[in-house]
């Protein structure tokens, strides 16, 4: 590892760029059973039924979560990882799949169904892997942030922080990886639901029909 | 520094240090003052604190301090080269920036600075990437254990740094050769035992 860049890259930009060469058509957290989940966090849940605001917030990681674990599962599958990159890969795939175990568990029937997704292929390259995962786990660490102060149980709290930070710690590694600063303010502001909902949509990584992105189909990048 | 790499911040020997005393002494005083403690409410904007809000608060002042001191020692000593230089140029002036946060929030009466020894830490990139994880993971886990105990707007404004701490871990953990992020989960951290693992800190 030399010396890294100070020159921050806007993730956003990376995420947009992402999107940018993506069809435009299904909705994420707007369609199927991510609908519910994300209604109940747009303004005006906060209040009366403590249990079901807290189930709501628990769903809303969950999408997250099924969203980070198929890009990760899909780029291990893909192959087109090497070095420290498959490495990153591998060990956050399987924190994120742990996620998505966890609360699952912790939901039982109110527990959103996987939807299905499509990268478009951006699982393909070493680079626009390394872009996506940069703007997946900043952003999980924001729309994380949010949440904290809202969750009402002690136990849903607990596990929601000690998940929290190791978004965080995903952050700092791939963007160390990236050759970014891995801590670059003091503080992290949180992403609010809307915009959260917003960047993911921008993706359309999220479909209701089988994605085109196979284990049958070989990647472009062959090294 | 392969015994660094161990996650759990394994507290070291209980040595019964003027700062564990101390800490002791305000747990107990912010216990006992708790009703005019909860009372506290500036003019100034900042949060209204709770007792156990404030009793947390005092407990990250003097975790920021320590680290904010260890940053600027060693810099100071002029060893560091490299990524690790720049990473205790930036994680060091983070530091800086939550002890002021944490400050401002607590308003008055800040602790006396403890007296610290980083003289092992100071003798070159090794050295002190080893005490930097540590510190660093010391102070990820002491914050994870304090989440449930303080008030929703103080935790709002923990938060803020707490994945900014678990970034510097991270980081410190990458230098020193080691997974970044061995676990799907952070294990959090009493504020004894956190008390107990800063002690071969502290002169």
């Amino acid at each position: 590892m030399h010396t890294l860049s100070l020159a921050d890259i806007d993730v956003d930009g990376a995420l947009r760029e992402t999107a940018g060469r993506l069809p435009t058509r299904s909705e994420f957290l707007v369609g199927g059973g991510l609908a519910a989940a994300a209604a109940l966090l747009v303004p005006g849940v906060a209040g009366a039924r403590a249990k079901r605001s807290d189930d709501a917030i628990l769903n809303f990681a969950l999408a997250l979560e099924y969203l980070q674990a198929a890009f990760y599962t899909e780029a291990e599958r893909v192959g087109a990882l090497s070095g420290p990159l498959a490495e990153q890969a591998k060990v956050v795939g399987a924190h994120e799949r742990a996620h998505v175990a966890a609360f699952r568990e912790v939901l039982g029937r109110a527990a959103i169904k996987r939807p299905q997704f499509d990268f478009h292929g951006v699982t393909d390259k070493p680079d626009s892997f390394r872009a996506t995962a940069v703007a997946f786990e900043d952003l999980a660490v924001g729309a994380y942030k949010e949440q904290l102060p809202k969750i009402s149980s002690p136990q849903y709290l607990a596990a929601a922080v000690s998940i929290h930070s190791v978004e965080a710690r995903h952050a700092s590694w791939i963007r160390r990886l990236a050759g970014i600063v891995p801590a670059p303010t003091a503080f992290d502001e949180p992403t609010s639901d809307g915009q959260t909902i917003h960047i993911v949509n921008s993706t359309q990584f999220v479909t209701l029909h089988a994605p085109e992105t196979t284990a049958h189909r070989p990647p472009a990048f062959t090294g | 520094m392969q015994e660094m790499g161990h996650e759990s911040a394994t507290p070291a020997a209980v040595t019964r240090g003027s700062l564990l005393r101390r800490v002791a002494t305000g747990v107990a005083a912010v216990s006992a003052g708790g009703a005019a403690a909860a009372g506290f409410a500036s003019a100034s904007g900042r949060p209204r604190l709770t007792g156990r809000d404030r009793q947390v608060l005092e407990f990250a002042l003097t975790l920021e301090r320590l680290q904010t001191e260890f940053y600027a020692q060693a810099l100071a000593a002029g060893k560091l080269t490299g990524e690790t230089r720049q990473f205790a140029q930036i994680v060091g002036r983070e530091e800086r920036a939550h002890l002021s946060y944490v400050e401002r929030a607590l308003g008055t009466g800040p602790q006396k600075p403890a007296t610290y020894d980083f003289a092992r830490y100071l003798t070159g990139n090794d050295a002190f990437i080893g005490g930097a994880m540590t510190l660093e993971q010391i102070g990820l886990a002491a914050y994870n254990g304090q989440a449930g105990n303080v008030s929703p707007p103080i935790l709002a404004g923990a938060a803020r740094m707490i994945s900014v701490e678990a970034r510097h871990v991270a980081w410190a953990r990458g230098l020193a050769g080691q997974e970044p992020a061995p676990d799907a989960t952070d294990t959090p951290l009493s504020a004894e035992a956190a008390t107990q693992a800063i002690q071969p800190f502290l002169a």
